[in-house]
């Protein structure tokens, strides 16, 4: 018996100890929107198409806004990020009414109209109501970045940059969720104007969106918490105790039928 | 009442015996483990008070001190008080003394491992939230929380043997029906059903249900280290608190079972089940697995009327078996001419430490009161008066009854008084300086206090104190104990 049972224990350590290692985790380089949330933005000034500077507070002053970091020469996230950005707030819809969504590039070589040109191909305004395209001097664009966690670095022998996809939710200048991401489905796109109206959404952040086993399931449309799989581990254990005690006290039955002259007295 | 045959009643004597022996063991390894693992927590209030000043080693020490300490004290807590029952509990039905001392032999590989990840300095905190474990910032080898897993396993093995052998004992003698005792309710007190079976059976049950929450928690853990990806923390978090909530809830329902069995040898009146008594351990049996929920306040995803479920439920577990069995502590000694001895003077010490606890800990579970006191040490502050002041009189008791059950050494009554005294004045001056804290929002869980919180260093200097004066009491109770202990060991190696 002895033998057996340091047998199956061997056995449990080697196993585990030949799984080591394999757990994954969040890339480190992602920003982390735990780290940011609740920040408050700094108000700098933001240079627009047609010469116009307006203070970043403007915009968070009249509604909620979005703020998203491109440059106009970006071949990998940036087009598509906003063409997903762009195509889901039409079908979600709101953009200019109760929100905005603020467009900022972080390379000091481009210009407004440079943005517009790249993105909404029209060197006047943008197309899309709600849509501002803008810079911001270099050292107020280190201060945005402290603020929200966004980073780039020049790849070298390229006129690219590494840098995350990312939205930013503000809600009266403070950062209330973060996105990260290549694309934002309609789902996530309403839970960031859920945040922004001051809605707060009962979820929570997560490194990995697919995770199996949730206790409870938001539903950005609706509004509303609903259980999900996870609640199943939380039932089974009363499910089965109860069950396996009905049993032991069934099979116990036989055993006070036969040997009731067995048991002892009260005293 | 049946009668025993010869052969049942020998058999019956043998496993008796056994059990003695199985309860003077656990009452070893109390009196060895209760003062390593609160020398740990003495060494974290120095840390908290600075005294140690450039002397004070690494903060992960602390840390893996706060682990060993909690989830060392937790699994003590459950252990002996558990044997408590199941000694006062031999004495109505057959217990299997093989499975009790594997489980006995499985808990002391699974200390055994929890040390060795004490030394690895393994300090996620006695709760081991997930993922934290797995995440440890260099704070500890990745091998202590494989060790720590195997650790869990084992131990959750152990209990489940034993907690379904209980089961076992229990329904070979008596009718689930009847061991819950609803034929009080119905107006018949036929057959009499000693109060310990009643909360034996209550306390078999929800740890069943605890153990195999335990399971599933573990079974999410595996998952995480296996596959690497991820598992929804809250459903584990929702795991971890079904288990060690009603595990931690349990070890103080083992306290009342043995405390209705033993306090009416002091008093001389005999503590019977009544209607009150049935109503109160059936509403704990269904009510606390969803106390829980009071853990669960801070987080914000769970949805609201899970929170209002948490804080009925507290109340519903809380109140009616408190005061069943206060009023009934109470009753045993007012206006009778108890023998107060050791034993009996801290059985009734604890009963009175839970209430007091109790109290804190009803208020901490009011949502409204959660909210500002949740990381404060006022949380400290409630487990440790239902646990220290509480629990540990309870099994100190406990022990000190069996030891002189067992070797009929006289009590040297000045020695009593000065450990019942230097335990009780030490135990709530102590628990006292963490409620304080708790009223100046002072943090749990931190090493050194910030400037901004000064008071805390000073309430742990004070506190440093208090808990001198446990440490004597402790070593006196250990001369006095000890001294019988080992009397109690030669009788029964001489029957």
């Amino acid at each position: 018996m002895v033998r057996r049972i340091c047998c199956i224990a061997c056995f449990l350590i080697g196993v585990l100890w030949s799984g080591r290692g394999q757990v994954a985790w969040q890339d480190p380089r992602l920003p982390d929107e735990g780290a940011v949330l609740y920040r408050s933005l700094p108000n700098v000034p933001v240079y627009l198409s047609g010469g116009r500077v307006a203070q970043l507070s403007e915009f968070w002053e009249a509604r909620p806004m979005l703020l998203v970091f491109v440059f106009s020469r970006c071949a990998g996230i940036c087009s598509p990020l906003l063409q997903s950005l762009r195509k889901t707030s039409a079908s979600v819809g709101g953009v200019g009414d109760a929100y905005q969504i603020v467009v900022l590039s972080f390379d000091p070589r481009d210009t407004p109209e440079q943005l517009l040109k790249r993105f909404e191909a029209s060197s006047d305004m943008p197309a899309h109501p709600g849509w501002y395209y803008g810079t911001v001097a270099p050292k107020h664009l280190r201060q945005l970045m402290d603020a929200t966690g966004f980073w780039y670095t020049p790849i070298a022998n390229t006129d690219q940059y590494d840098h995350p996809g990312m939205i930013v939710a503000v809600r009266q200048g403070r950062i209330v969720r973060v996105h990260v991401g290549g694309s934002v489905s309609p789902a996530q796109l309403r839970a960031l104007l859920r945040e922004m109206r001051g809605d707060p959404v009962r979820s929570y952040p997560l490194p990995d969106a697919n995770l199996a086993f949730r206790c409870y399931r938001y539903d950005p449309l609706t509004g509303e918490v609903r259980w999900d799989w996870g609640m199943l581990a939380l039932f089974a254990p009363p499910l089965v105790g109860f069950p396996l005690a009905l049993l032991s006290f069934q099979l116990g039955r036989r055993k006070r039928l036969h040997t009731a002259s067995d048991v002892c007295a009260s005293p | 009442m049946a009668e025993m045959t010869i052969g049942g009643a020998q058999e019956f004597a043998g496993e008796q015996a056994r059990m003695r022996a199985l309860a003077l063991v656990w009452g070893a390894l109390l009196m060895l483990l209760l003062p390593i693992l609160g020398l740990l927590g003495l060494f974290m209030r120095a840390y908290q008070s600075q005294i140690l000043a450039e002397a004070a080693p690494d903060v992960s020490w602390f840390y893996a001190s706060l682990t060993l300490h909690g989830l060392g004290l937790v699994g003590v807590s459950y252990t002996v008080s558990f044997i408590g029952m199941l000694y006062v509990l031999s004495q109505h039905v057959r217990l299997n003394t093989r499975v009790l001392w594997l489980s006995t032999g499985l808990t002391v590989v699974g200390v055994v491992l929890l040390v060795i990840n004490f030394l690895l300095r393994f300090a996620p905190g006695w709760y081991f939230l997930y993922p934290l474990p797995f995440i440890s910032a260099g704070g500890w080898a990745s091998v202590t929380a494989d060790i720590f897993l195997v650790a869990l396993a084992v131990l959750g093995v152990a209990w489940l043997l034993w907690e379904l052998e209980l089961i076992r004992a229990i329904a070979s003698r008596y009718p689930l029906a009847q061991a819950l005792g609803w034929h009080y309710l119905k107006g018949n007190p036929s057959p009499e059903l000693p109060p310990v079976v009643l909360v034996a059976t209550v306390c078999a049950i929800a740890g069943v249900i605890a153990l195999l929450a335990a399971v599933a928690m573990l079974i999410f853990f595996l998952v995480h280290r296996f596959t690497g990806s991820m598992v929804d923390p809250l459903v584990v978090k929702n795991l971890t608190f079904f288990f060690g909530h009603v595990l931690i809830n349990l070890a103080m329902y083992h306290g009342i079972g043995f405390l209705y069995a033993l306090f009416p040898i002091y008093s001389g009146h005999a503590w019977k089940t009544a209607v009150p008594m049935v109503i109160a351990w059936n509403c704990v049996l269904f009510l606390v697995m969803f106390a829980y929920f009071h853990h669960l306040y801070m987080d914000f995803a769970q949805p609201g009327w899970v929170q209002v479920v948490g804080q009925i439920a507290s109340y519903g577990t809380a109140i009616p078996a408190a005061v069943v069995t206060i009023l009934g502590t109470l009753a045993q000694v007012y206006r009778r001419p108890v023998r107060w001895t050791l034993a009996s003077s801290l059985l009734f010490l604890g009963t009175m430490g839970w209430a007091i606890g109790g109290v804190g800990a009803v208020l901490d579970s009011t949502i409204a009161i959660n909210f500002r006191f949740h990381n404060t040490l006022w949380v400290a502050a409630h487990f440790h008066t239902y646990l220290l002041v509480g629990l540990v009189f309870l099994m100190l008791g406990f022990v000190a009854h069996l030891t002189q059950e067992l070797s009929g050494v006289p009590e040297r009554v000045g020695l009593a008084r000065a450990i019942v005294a230097s335990l009780l004045l030490g135990g709530y001056g102590f628990v006292l300086m963490f409620y304080l804290s708790g009223v100046h929002a002072v943090p749990r869980r931190y090493a050194l206090y910030p400037f901004e919180l000064e008071i805390g260093t000073t309430l742990a200097k004070v506190a440093l104190l208090f808990v001198l004066l446990v440490v004597l009491g402790v070593l006196l109770y250990l001369i006095e104990v000890g001294r019988r202990w080992f009397a109690a060991y030669a009788a029964l190696r001489a029957s």
